[in-house]
């Protein structure tokens, strides 16, 4: 398997950077940042949201010992936080603890509240804090960019729907599905990248073919505009479906249009090469395939995360999502390890006794520290968040005009499903992380909380500007108190 | 009890709502269309079903009716559909008449025990709406030359533009257009022209503007909101009619019924349906409702150890191909239960496929045919089958749990409830290996208390396929040289009040057992239901009437294969649209 993920033909529109595999990125204009440069005016809800979500979390213990409470446990789970702690806000005592199972602290996760449904159909209760800003973020509900939510995923566990499902609408409905494949999210994320302006001197585009393209979407907006009418007579909810049909049918075309008057390119073009990298189960899986003793190859898949961040990463820098969720494995998800894996100078050796991460380890987490099951699941975690770590790294990577990146001038948060584990699925202290978003929330720190998740996700959305609650609890004392230790 | 120890689902104590027999009954089954002024006014339903239907049988013997609301609110509410990627392609080849369009969509995620066809999972999205532009683009591209020969005709100009408009239009429409929508489609052999294009190219710019309307991708049946239901047009009924027997729009001949009324009466749509089923592409309907149902589609990707057994693509190929012909078979025999696919004595096999499955590869053919299965050989109906069996192992020692569910839940459509906050589901298992087989894990699962309320449910169904190893072959012992068993106890309903546990000394026992079972043959039934409807069913709740009434209407017609589609058309329902609330 040949990784080779490299970006091409980069126009920026105002600055630049260098990516992971050394070439340039155009970043366009953050209109977050422009809309907060006027004096004295009221902060407006940010125009982008983005959640990380890893799988089987991170006990509250060794949040407490990397802090200071303690000595430090090798492996060190929350090590890969440190680089980027200056921009972070680092919690835990954040509880979710109406949910019984992975499936359902995976829907809790971000949204506050337990899914519901059998194991295999979980469902969410309301929608995800991402979708939560933007709705309330735009008009309509409805943001700029051509993809309105962008979900990805690398997963090995089928069975259960919801378990790598982290974006829900507000009427329990996934936001979008997950592109679970490096090469069709590529395809996805560039396929509505505008195209770069042609070289001086080349051929002219076909704009036959745009005006051909234009015309037949136009036709079938006038179709849209009947059937989301009054006088169609379809109900409002029906309607409303359409309506959200419409807007992609309208996007479509203005960005046909767009192409057609700038004689096939924009200035703000992101282009890059396809990846040459699969992450097919099958390429993965090296024993038990298929099974929930599967043997991946933790380097392997390491990679496959990368290029899948590295092309989540390029959506978001280039305007063409600004909403959505990230997912390294799926919430209960299980694998087994049998290589060694390096972490900077650390060379971790995943022992494996035959089962998976998720039965040998986070389901064994006990008191003592230096059990097998106490320091496999640290390894694991450890692995865990290398990965979110290099994702976040991505974005702080992105530069933004006012001197700001990407993960400093927009709301990115990260969690899991789990939080002190064990055999009981404990949901106490889950581990939760957001970045400043352009200097709303206190950074470099860790906070140790005592209260339900949901009045966290409360407090952020109130630091955003969002007036209104989600998720389980509707307390606005304790909200309120949340943000007073939150709020820079 | 101890499904409900669970929370699991019991849908013939919890549906049963305890009614005066008769007088409910008789209310339950007739009840939507007795009484409706519509149809007293509409001399076109002479010939609608005599009142027989007061008369019509529970599905079980003792069931007790459902007790129906006997208004609007039986009828149930279907939301908004777009279609899937599947019906996307096959309408249009049905539209163009072609067999295969040889340019395909990405297929979507099914839903959870669902279909594709499953309003949950048929989301729209920017993505979605170019994908579907683009394919357009080139399935228009392909059929350019053949324009004519649909239009009769490659002149600019109205009569010929309007005619290739109006009758493009309503095949993918499923409707007959309007002036207003024939302009507006038509105006695109202007935009061609005034190009310098020919004809073609117009007419290709109207299939791809057909492609992309909202009456294309989505099934519209416009009704008042929180109104009462109302009935269906020809057109509507002609739609829903094509989209279950092929998972595709109507053709020509069922637009033309619609259009001459005859869809109206209710043998006229019987006929139709009939002449539906009997068409090839019925089998192409058929396989994506079974292909989906079992999960045939992981047969391809599902991943082996394969040093001893090699799984080429054929013999993936062969598998699937292996459920798909039983279905087919069971879909022509009209006088044969459909439960009986699970007790089927025979099967469809390759050679290749005999010598995997153990079936007596002497007697298979090189090309696909029917095999007999002697008692003297593992396999029986289609759950024995081995690319169902590999599908749902989970590893290549299968695991119980997974084998379980995947009958538990797909196959008796009963639903596991989650395990509350706390509750520890960590199995304690030890790890396999000589001396310990799933079936001792699960046995030691069955000791707790904790871990027995809900595994009691599903790991005992199985017991029975603990010697199909992960490929489907058969085996006596396991990878860790463990003899394995599949003798066991069967938690069995054979009615709806009859629960009792009932031994059994192998498979074949258990297959005969699970035939008997209601839940199974009910669940038949839902499958359909559910498929018809795209969507979930809630056979505690609010779909507890008409499901029930399906249920007894193909029992009526012998519960066979065919039996179980045409009672979800034959339901008075089926003609009736609500609005979602």
């Amino acid at each position: 398997m040949k990784l080779d993920l490299k970006y091409r033909h980069v126009l920026p529109r105002r600055t630049f950077l260098r990516s992971a595999a050394g070439a340039l990125i155009g970043m366009p204009m953050l209109d977050e940042m422009r809309r907060n440069s006027a004096f004295g005016a009221p902060e407006p809800v940010p125009a982008r949201f983005v959640t990380v979500f890893f799988a089987h979390g991170v006990t509250g213990r060794w949040f407490q010992t990397h802090y200071g409470a303690g000595p430090r446990l090798a492996p060190d789970p929350l090590l890969p936080l440190d680089g980027l702690r200056s921009k972070l806000g680092i919690y835990s005592g954040l509880h979710q603890t109406e949910s019984g199972t992975h499936a359902q602290s995976g829907v809790q996760c971000f949204t506050g509240i337990a899914g519901r449904g059998s194991t295999s159909s979980i469902r969410a209760q309301g929608a995800s804090i991402d979708q939560v800003v933007l709705k309330n973020g735009y008009a309509g509900g409805r943001s700029p960019s051509p993809i309105q939510t962008l979900a990805a995923a690398t997963y090995f566990n089928t069975r259960n729907y919801s378990n790598e499902r982290h974006t829900w609408r507000e009427d329990g409905q996934v936001a979008a599905e997950p592109y679970s494949e490096v090469d069709v999210l590529f395809k996805a994320v560039m396929g509505l990248a505008p195209a770069p302006k042609p070289p001086m001197g080349s051929a002219p585009v076909d704009n036959k073919k745009q005006i051909y393209a234009k015309s037949v979407l136009d036709t079938a907006m006038e179709e849209y505009k009947h059937w989301t009418s009054d006088a169609a007579g379809l109900s409002s909810s029906s309607r409303a479906r359409l309506r959200d049909h419409l807007e992609e049918v309208r996007s479509l075309e203005l960005r046909i249009g767009q192409l057609q008057a700038d004689g096939g390119g924009t200035s703000a073009a992101c282009t890059l090469s396809a990846p040459q990298v699969t992450t097919s189960r099958r390429a993965l899986e090296k024993e038990g395939a298929g099974s929930n003793d599967r043997v991946v190859d933790a380097v392997m898949w390491e990679k496959v995360w990368q290029a899948m961040a590295d092309t989540y990463a390029m959506a978001l820098s280039c305007d063409i999502a600004r909403f959505g969720n990230i997912t390294f494995q799926g919430a209960g998800d299980h694998v087994r390890f049998k290589t060694a894996w390096k972490y900077k100078d650390q060379t971790i050796n995943f022992a494996d006794n035959g089962e998976s991460n998720h039965l040998s380890y986070y389901h064994n987490v006990a008191n003592d520290e230096n059990s097998s099951a106490n320091i496999g699941a640290r390894m694991h975690s450890l692995y865990m968040l290398a990965q979110v770590e290099y994702f976040l790294s991505r974005l702080d990577r992105i530069q933004a005009e006012n001197g700001k990146t990407y993960l400093e001038a927009n709301p990115v948060m990260v969690s899991s499903e789990l939080g002190d584990g064990g055999g009981g699925h404990s949901t106490r202290n889950v581990l939760h992380v957001i970045s400043g978003a352009n200097g709303r929330f206190k950074t470099g720190q860790p906070f140790m909380f005592d209260t339900h998740a949901s009045n966290f996700y409360n407090a952020v959305l109130q630091g955003l500007g969002v007036n209104q609650f989600m998720g389980f609890s509707k307390d606005a004392a304790q909200r309120d108190k949340v943000l007073g230790q939150i709020k820079a | 009890m101890k499904f409900l120890e669970c929370g699991l689902v019991q849908p013939f104590r919890l549906v049963v709502l305890g009614v005066a027999l008769a007088t409910a009954f008789a209310g339950c089954t007739g009840g939507i269309n007795k009484g409706r002024s519509s149809d007293e006014e509409d001399p076109s339903n002479d010939d609608q079903p005599p009142p027989d239907d007061d008369s019509q049988p529970p599905p079980f013997v003792g069931e007790k009716p459902v007790e129906c609301m006997q208004d609007d609110q039986d009828v149930p509410v279907v939301p908004l559909r777009r279609l899937s990627a599947d019906e996307i392609m096959r309408s249009v080849e049905v539209a163009l008449e072609l067999d295969e369009l040889g340019e395909t969509l990405p297929v979507g995620v099914r839903a959870p025990e669902g279909f594709r066809n499953d309003v949950q999972v048929l989301l729209t999205s920017q993505q979605f709406v170019q994908s579907i532009d683009v394919w357009a683009e080139k399935v228009a591209t392909k059929v350019r030359s053949s324009t004519k020969a649909l239009a009769g005709c490659d002149a600019f100009g109205d009569p010929c533009e309007k005619r290739f408009t109006q009758e493009l239009g309503r095949r993918l429409l499923r409707h007959p257009l309007d002036e207003g929508q024939v302009s507006r489609f038509q105006s695109l052999f202007k935009v061609a022209k005034d190009q310098g294009d020919d004809f073609g190219m117009g007419a290709t710019l109207v299939l791809r503007a057909l492609i992309a309307s909202p009456q294309f991708l989505y099934r519209l049946e416009p009704a008042p909101e929180n109104g009462p239901a109302r009935k269906l047009d020809g057109y509507e009924l002609a739609t829903r009619l094509a989209f279950l027997a092929w998972g595709s729009g109507p053709d020509a001949e069922l637009l033309d019924a619609a259009q001459k009324g005859d869809l109206d009466r209710a043998a006229g749509l019987t006929s139709q349906f009939e002449r539906l089923m009997k068409h090839p592409r019925a089998k192409k309907g058929l396989r994506t409702f079974v292909s989906e149902w079992l999960g045939l589609d992981l047969i391809a990707d599902t991943t082996r150890d394969e040093s001893d057994v090699p799984l080429g693509a054929e013999l993936r190929n062969d598998m699937v191909q292996e459920s798909l012909q039983l279905f087919e078979h069971f879909l022509d025999d009209r006088d044969t239960p459909a439960w009986e696919l699970a007790t089927a004595p025979f099967t469809f096999t390759s050679r290749r496929l005999a010598q995997h499955s153990g079936v007596g590869a002497a007697n298979a053919s090189d090309t696909f045919g029917r095999v007999e299965l002697p008692d003297n050989q593992p396999r029986l109906g289609f759950l024995t089958h081995a690319g169902f069996l590999m599908a749902h192992a989970g590893a290549d020692i299968p695991k119980v749990v997974e084998r379980g569910l995947t009958i538990f839940k797909t196959i008796l459509c009963q639903s596991p409830a989650a395990p509350g906050p706390n509750v520890n589901t960590a199995l304690n298992q030890r790890p396999l290996g000589p001396g310990v087989t799933e079936r001792m894990n699960a046995d030691a699962r069955a000791e707790n208390g904790t871990c027995r309320a809900c595994h009691s449910g599903f790991d005992p169904l199985a017991f029975p396929f603990e010697r199909f190893d992960g490929t489907g072959r058969w085996v006596e012992r396991d990878g860790n040289d463990n003899v394995l068993r599949t003798d066991g106890t069967m938690l069995w309903m054979g009615s709806p009040d009859v629960e009792e546990d009932r031994p059994y000394e192998g498979h074949r026992d258990f297959l005969r057992l699970l035939s008997e079972d209601v839940r199974f043959r009910s669940c038949l039934s839902q499958k359909v239901t559910q498929y018809a409807w795209g969507r979930g069913l809630e056979t505690q709740g609010k779909d507890a009437c008409p499901v029930y009434n399906i249920r007894a209407r193909a029992a009526k017609n012998g519960n066979s294969l065919y039996a179980l589609f045409a009672a979800v058309v034959e339901d008075p329902q089926f003609r009736m649209v609500r609005a979602a609330q």
